[in-house]
């Protein structure tokens, strides 16, 4: 965006800002003046309201409590009280008119609705009905059967005739009896009447009694007089015209009377009961905005309270329309002077700002041509800011043309040139200072350099040669070790081998001992066979035995008949007798044999217990055998490893050889290189010969020595340089002189190629 | 039963006169503790190795039972316990002699049953007149025999006569 456009838009948006901030302060300002007005407008309506209320109300005591007292009022109802307890009241028919008559004056003096006496015992004694241009008016007659009205209905404020009073059955509005009349308080209350809300008055009515106590006639209350007012369409009228708002009445029981029709629902709920000595004159206004219909109000509402409960509430609504027409009329004044002060400073923010831009265009056309690098351009001078730019822009040109002289010189080679530095700031003085310093320093350390690297050639070529003598002899003392290396890997091989036969034969004896174990066990087994055996023979051998007894039995038998047998049995005797010896020798047999078998049993114990013990003997050599094993074969394994590392030695000690070889050769070679490096130098030395140089600007110690000393040692190589001998170098001073100087390397990447 | 014992009757009629001399001087010879026992061959009916003995209640300490042979009950002795040495456990050794008392069979447990041997009237002293004790007066005289002594018993004193009364009597 043009700084003109810039100047002219910033104006025109400062203006808009200002004159739609001030609108919307004034309008909201405005609006609370208004509301504020509004709400002490509403408050001044209530304050007249309040004095009305007031002033209808003492009235309508006074006026109740005259009616109580006037025209002997207190002796006219003890009458008509006695008579009507004597059951008769056509005698004081005359006392109930003149009754009727007396209210009927009142309440049309005092503009009362209704008005009714009742007796100490709550019946009615008289009733005085107004009803806009007609009145009714009447009292009860009292009948043992049936109590009827006898009333008179006149033109409001006509006295009535003797004759216009008529009996009647009932009569709407009027109750017989009122609920404890002697609780009824002297004064004016509110309450809701027929939906409106009125107030009522009520008085007492006294009577002249004879009093024993005192023995004087005693007033004593005889009746009571209420009273109703109704705060009807009438007085809303008179009350909005004499406030200047609309005023609308509301009771328990919905819309009572207003001047705006359309608000007719107020909620009484949201006035909390109160306590019973409620006051009209300190009750609080409640405030609020209020829409009906098209119209939009501000509102105060004045709650009425009966028996702590909130019956009423009257609405004063104050319309806002006055206010909401001076806002805009005030909003419509400030746009236009607004409009007008953008007119008026728009023209002259233009010729302001195109005085501003032209100069400043011709400052960035001579700005242009600066960074073409043309600095043959003078900017126009003046004594306002930008005349004293352009005397500045024209100094840095001066100034620049000076750097630039300087800078051609150098590109001369020449060295010696001064530069003076305009501020610590003089960058670019600064730089062109530095590198006058920096290439002199540089060019005489490279006149060193190549004085040191020629020195360095030569030590590096007999160092080589001393290298390549030392290398043959590391190879002569390789190959011994070599041969010996070999002659220790086939003895580890040997080893090995050894070590893994005599695993195996551990691994024999170790299966023999297992099969020893077994054998032991097959004998013991055997040897429980015999032990089984042998006591089986004994127990034949006990059988023999007792054959044998029983055989001596027999033949001891055979002798005892014998014996019986007398003569006849003697050689029966012998015989049995040869038979009692062969028993008892089979007998003793049988004895010798048991004990033999014995013997036997008990050796085989003997033998077991010694067939457990190498058995025993037998597992331990086992696991011995086992442990053996295990040991040959570790050894075992660790000879081969051995002799497969002694190969790797050996690898290694002919790659070691291989190296060595190599070593020679690259000394040889290095000798050579060292040689080519030594002319490289000298050609160097001519080549920095061409820059002038500033003696004093040269920092080192002792640099006039090699600089004289130099050019007798001068020498230029023979033939240029080899290819892939090194690389350019990448200072560029160098460079503009001679391309083409070689640089050796000689780090360990590139001395890999000798 | 009674049949047998009529034929033993009868053989002892027939055998009487021939066979006196034959029977006379011959002992069959058993032992009881350590002692050497001898009894007339006369009275001995046979030997017979270790049978059950069935308990008979109200009976002589020394009385051990009965037992049934070959279908002839008898009662039997204990012969340690009639002599008043301390009972032993029988074995497998242990018999029972029959004998013959009075035309009464009755058994005796012996500890072992030895020979049938010939001992002459002169080679038997009298018993010793040292002990009045209850074993004496079943011994009948001291036989010699090859230098040792057999004690030879009198079967008929084996038992007292009211108690070998209430063994057959209880038997019957």
């Amino acid at each position: 965006m043009k700084l003109k456009n810039k100047i002219l838009l910033s104006a025109a948006s400062m203006l808009v800002v200002v004159s739609i901030l001030s609108t919307v302060t004034v309008s909201f300002l405005i609006g609370r003046q208004n509301r504020e007005a509004s709400r002490d407008n509403l408050s001044r309506s209530f304050k007249i309201i309040r004095e009305r209320i007031d002033s209808l109300q003492t009235k309508l005591a006074a006026d109740t409590r005259q009616m109580a007292s006037m025209e002997d009022m207190g002796a006219k109802i003890q009458l008509v009280t006695d008579g009507k307890k004597s059951g008769d009241t056509s005698l004081s028919e005359n006392t109930y008119i003149e009754i009727s008559n007396t209210l009927y004056n009142v309440a049309i003096s005092s503009k009362l609705k209704r008005v009714r006496a009742y007796d100490l015992e709550g019946d009615l004694i008289s009733f005085v009905l107004i009803k806009g241009q007609e009145t009714q008016l009447g009292f009860p007659q009292y009948d043992t059967e049936k109590t009827t009205f006898r009333t008179a209905t006149v033109k409001t404020g006509v006295k009535p005739e003797i004759g216009s009073w008529k009996n009647s059955e009932t009569v709407a509005g009027i109750e017989l009896k009122s609920k404890a009349a002697e609780s009824i308080r002297d004064g004016a209350n509110f309450e809701i009447i027929d939906g409106f809300l009125s107030l009522v008055g009520s008085a007492p009515s006294m009577a002249m009694e004879y009093s024993q106590k005192t023995n004087s006639l005693e007033p004593v209350k005889i009746g009571v007089i209420i009273a109703d007012l109704r705060l009807d369409t009438e007085f809303v009228r008179q009350m909005s015209e004499l406030t200047d708002t609309s005023i609308n009445i509301f009771t328990n029981k919905g819309f009572s009377s207003g001047i705006i029709p359309e608000y007719d629902t107020l909620n009484l709920d949201r006035f909390p009961d109160t306590d019973p000595s409620w006051q009209l004159n300190l009750q609080a206004l409640t405030f609020a905005d209020m829409d009906v219909g098209k119209g939009s109000y501000f509102e105060g509402i004045l709650p009425f309270y009966a028996q702590s409960r909130c019956i009423a509430a009257i609405a004063v609504l104050y319309s806002k329309n006055i206010a909401r027409a001076n806002t805009i009329q005030m909003v419509k004044v400030l746009s236009g002077i607004s409009i007008f002060c953008i007119l008026l400073i728009l023209p002259m923010a233009y010729v302001f700002s195109n005085s501003l831009s032209r100069p400043i265009l011709k400052v960035k056309e001579f700005a242009g041509k600066l960074e073409k690098g043309d600095l043959s351009e003078k900017l126009p001078t003046g004594k306002d800011e930008i005349g004293e730019m352009g005397a500045a822009l024209n100094a840095v040109v001066d100034e620049l043309n000076r750097k630039a002289g300087i800078a051609i010189a150098i590109s001369n080679g020449d060295l010696q040139q001064s530069v003076n530095v305009s501020s610590t700031q003089d960058t670019l003085g600064k730089a062109l200072e530095t590198m006058i310093l920096k290439m002199n320093d540089t060019i005489v350390n490279i006149q060193m350099a190549a004085d040191q690297v020629d020195t360095g050639s030569s030590q590096i070529s007999d160092s080589s040669q001393s290298l390549s003598q030392g290398a043959t002899e590391q190879a002569a003392s390789l190959e011994e070790i070599t041969s010996s290396m070999t002659e220790i890997g086939s003895q580890t091989k040997t080893n090995a081998e050894n070590a893994s036969q005599a695993n195996h034969l551990a691994a024999t004896a170790k299966k023999d001992s297992i099969e020893g174990v077994e054998q032991m066990q097959a004998m013991a087994a055997a040897m429980n066979a015999i032990s089984e055996s042998s006591k089986e023979i004994s127990k034949i051998i006990k059988t023999i035995d007792g054959i044998a007894f029983q055989t001596n039995l027999l033949a001891l038998n055979a002798a005892v008949e014998a014996a019986r047998a007398g003569k006849h049995g003697k050689g029966f005797a012998v015989v049995a007798q040869e038979v009692r010896n062969l028993a008892s020798r089979s007998a003793k047999a049988a004895q010798e044999t048991a004990q033999l078998i014995e013997g036997s049993v008990n050796k085989v114990d003997i033998g077991n217990q010694i067939a457990e013990k190498t058995g025993a003997a037998l597992s331990k050599i086992n696991n011995g055998i086992t442990k053996v094993a295990d040991l040959v074969g570790e050894i075992a394994a660790a000879s081969s490893e051995q002799a497969q590392a002694i190969s790797q030695v050996s690898l290694g000690l002919s790659q070691i050889d291989n190296v060595t070889q190599r070593n020679t050769a690259n000394a040889e070679e290095t000798s050579s290189a060292a040689e080519e490096l030594s002319s490289q130098a000298a050609k160097v030395r001519s080549l920095l010969s061409l820059f002038r140089v500033n003696s004093d600007a040269i920092r080192s110690g002792t640099p006039k020595a090699v600089l004289q000393a130099s050019p007798g040692k001068k020498k230029l190589p023979a033939a240029s340089s080899e290819s892939g001998w090194g690389q350019p170098t990448a200072e560029t001073e160098q460079n503009d002189i001679e391309p083409t100087v070689p640089f050796i390397a000689l780090d360990d990447e590139e001395y890999g190629k000798y | 039963m009674s049949m047998a014992k009529d034929i033993g009757s009868i053989e002892d009629d027939l055998l009487d006169e021939d066979d006196e001399d034959t029977q006379k001087n011959r002992y069959f010879t058993f032992q009881v503790g350590e002692e050497e026992y001898g009894l007339e061959i006369m009275h001995v009916i046979e030997v017979i190795g270790m049978q059950k003995i069935t308990e008979v209640p109200d009976m002589p300490d020394f009385v051990k039972g009965v037992i049934n042979l070959r279908g002839q009950v008898i009662p039997v002795m204990d012969v340690r316990t009639r002599f008043k040495m301390s009972p032993r456990e029988y074995d497998d050794r242990t018999c029972i002699v029959v004998i013959n008392i009075k035309d009464t069979a009755i058994g005796m447990v012996v500890d072992k049953v030895s020979d049938v041997i010939d001992i002459p009237e002169d080679q038997v002293d009298p018993p010793p007149k040292i002990s009045r004790s209850a074993g004496s007066r079943f011994i009948k005289g001291m036989g010699k025999a090859d230098d040792k002594v057999k004690i030879l018993l009198d079967a008929g004193k084996l038992l007292y006569d009211e108690e070998l009364e209430q063994v057959t009597s209880t038997i019957d």
